[in-house]
């Protein structure tokens, strides 16, 4: 399992090399690549700036990643996520979910995505041609 | 006799929105998270409803004490210790 939160996401490719080679037992990886969109509305984005709690945010991460391993059975999980400016159309978050089928891994990918955006103490700010603002979560 | 000092950070949006990046608090001995948030409340004046609704903590905030998140359950009879640091912080948006 690895989490990692920091301005540099890992190559993907070596990420999914690494999960082929923790385990013989993976018949499956599942990768959800979260991409910078450029519009916000009808306004154009400029770019996006992250800001993550230096210490929670890496921890929050791998208590959620290892929960939801546990939860579904999956083999191994990676959990990525930028900080800092990204640019349009760049990628800011990297989730992979190895398991023996299909099935569960797509299931625990779905799960860990939505609960690294909606419990990991990281904010979005976006950048658009109209001004900046904080992206607030809807609760 | 205040003898407690605490550390109270703010992140995100609420730092931009208050200004201020810390508030250092001086509390009395055996001092509750409760009153600690008074405190606060009281040194950021008109600003407190950033964070605070009718000196209750929003729904939309979430509070850690030395790194570790608090339920919004268990804050009210927290007791706090001298050199506490306490994070006030919007609900998470990244993705």
């Amino acid at each position: 399992m690895k989490v990692k939160v920091s301005p540099e996401l890992d190559d993907l490719q070596s990420l999914i090399d690494q999960l082929k080679k923790s385990s013989r037992e993976i018949g499956a990886i599942a990768v959800f690549v979260g991409t910078v969109r450029g519009t916000f509305r009808d306004e154009k984005v400029l770019r996006l700036e992250y800001e993550a709690h230096e210490t929670l945010a890496p921890k929050v991460l791998e208590e959620i990643t290892a929960d939801v391993k546990k939860k579904y059975g999956i083999i191994d999980a990676v959990a990525e996520h930028r900080t800092g400016k990204v640019e349009v159309g760049e990628d800011v978050m990297y989730v992979l979910v190895a398991s023996k089928h299909r099935k569960e891994a797509f299931q625990a990918l779905t799960e860990l995505v939505d609960r690294i955006k909606t419990e990991t103490p990281i904010w979005k700010k976006e950048i658009t041609e109209k001004g900046a603002h904080w992206v607030e979560n809807p609760k | 006799m205040e003898n407690l000092k605490v550390t109270v950070r703010f992140y995100a949006s609420l730092r931009e929105r208050l200004g201020v990046k810390k508030v250092n608090l001086q509390l009395e001995e055996g001092s509750s998270f409760t009153s600690a948030m008074e405190k606060l409340a009281e040194t950021l004046g008109n600003k407190a409803d950033v964070i605070f609704d009718k000196l209750k903590i929003k729904d939309s905030v979430m509070v850690s004490v030395n790194n570790n998140l608090v339920k919004p359950s268990d804050l009210t009879e927290l007791k706090l210790k001298d050199g506490d640091v306490i994070d006030i912080m919007p609900l998470p948006s990244g993705g």
